[in-house]
């Protein structure tokens, strides 16, 4: 990129989270397909090929791609039912979308040159702020004015109960920002870190042999951390969930 | 930065805080999120739960059908078990009444035997008896010579031979009591 061309250590890690339209150069419109429209198309269209080619022969001893996905549904039901109760499931395919989506995402975010959706505060916010808005919604649908036991401690004494309800409330609203950027943050920044470290190799040498091993290593973790905040990510969701179908701790 | 491109002149250092680009992003979001939560609702689930139920259900009726044949093998061990006691008993009782039957027989042809072996024995004893008579009346005979001719010898003229064979007859009876 730009630092080969101007010597020296100018690295740009942030320049790979650049916005950039697909086609020209022009103005950015709402509706522009831009590198972030088609990551997350080729991130969608990635999700529906693991989910169904593998499973096209419905077959009773899976093969080992229909046998990931069968993990992966057990797995997240499992979850959903364990974390948010039975009537939780109703969520799951919701739940089942957004993971998929995020780890797919994450997952296809390294691939080099590529481009990560799930790291801009944008798309995370606005999947953290969907789930706070239903969870909210879904609290004063099931349970009327009674949702609001979720900041009144009754198991606390009762003279810190007010104290406890205006701390809670507080993380309550706290909770989308901590949610979004949470994974925005790990994109981010293991990315950033990665692009940091392929400047050093730009400009080394034969020394670049240690910053190559650091990209390897780190990679190794990127990988990790992409599928364990997907991980994060869905788990919360459950667990807000269950905050609005079961306001009673 | 020769490729300066809008995004990166509103937010020179980081391009997630480039607002511009939100609605951008979440209109796209909002497209890709429900084109995949219709496949995802619609289709995948469906289809995965279908099969892990098709296995579980497989599954269930493979147990089901193991249980009812190892009953079925239990109970053909056991009337198998039943079946070979009856033999037993059969056989047993079948034995039982050859052996009595044999035993019958055994006794009839001993009885049969004894009984032959007893007339043939009184036969034997019959002709003995003659034999002996036979040879008692022989001796007698004999004697009743050797006594004439003794006493023709001994005392010449003064034999009489019938008190001779007398005195003969008188001795033999004597020693035949």
């Amino acid at each position: 990129m730009a630092e080969q061309s101007e010597g020296g250590l100018n690295i740009h890690p942030m320049d790979q989270f650049i916005i950039k339209p697909l086609f020209g150069d022009g103005p950015l419109q709402w509706y522009t397909p831009t590198n972030s429209t088609l990551w997350m198309a080729l991130s969608v269209l990635a999700v529906v090929a693991l989910l169904l080619l593998s499973t096209l022969r419905k077959a009773e001893v899976p093969s080992r791609p229909q046998l990931i996905v069968e993990l992966i549904y057990s797995f997240l039901r499992n979850m959903v039912e364990s974390v948010a109760g039975r009537d939780g499931l109703r969520f799951f395919p919701y739940i089942m979308t957004v993971f998929m989506f995020i780890a797919l995402s994450n997952v296809l975010g390294l691939i080099p040159a590529s481009f990560t959706a799930t790291s801009h505060i944008a798309v995370t916010a606005a999947l953290a702020l969907t789930v706070f808005v239903s969870v909210t919604v879904i609290g004063f649908a099931k349970h009327g004015l009674g949702f609001l036991g979720l900041f009144w401690i009754s198991s606390a004494p009762l003279p810190l109960r007010p104290v406890l309800a205006l701390i809670e409330v507080m993380s309550y609203f706290v909770r989308p920002v901590s949610h979004s950027i949470r994974l925005a943050g790990n994109m981010m920044a293991g990315h950033a870190m990665i692009k940091v470290f392929a400047g050093f190799a730009g400009v080394m040498g034969v020394g670049a042999v240690v910053p190559i091993v650091a990209i390897a290593a780190v990679y190794g973790l990127e990988l990790l951390v992409a599928l364990i905040q997907a991980y994060v990510f869905t788990i919360l969701t459950c667990v807000y969930l269950k905050d609005a179908l079961h306001p009673q701790h | 930065m020769a490729t300066a491109t809008t995004a990166a002149d509103n937010a020179p250092g980081i391009p997630q805080l480039d607002f511009s680009t939100f609605p951008n992003q979440i209109f796209w979001l909002v497209v890709a999120l429900f084109v995949l939560f219709i496949v995802v609702k619609r289709v995948a689930i469906p289809r995965i739960g279908g099969i892990l139920e098709q296995r579980a259900a497989r599954m269930k009726a493979d147990l089901q059908q193991a249980e009812e044949l190892s009953t079925q093998a239990a109970k053909l061990e056991e009337e198998s078990r039943r079946r070979m006691a009856e033999a037993k008993a059969e056989a047993e009782k079948t034995g039982a009444a050859a052996r009595e039957e044999i035993r019958q027989m055994t006794e009839a042809a001993m009885e049969e035997a004894s009984r032959k072996i007893a007339g043939m024995a009184s036969v034997a004893e019959a002709r003995i008896d003659e034999i002996r008579r036979n040879a008692q009346e022989g001796i007698v005979e004999i004697a009743q010579e050797a006594a004439y001719e003794i006493v023709s010898a001994m005392l010449p003229g003064k034999e009489d031979r019938e008190a001779a064979s007398d005195a003969v007859r008188r001795r033999a009876g004597s020693e035949a009591q």
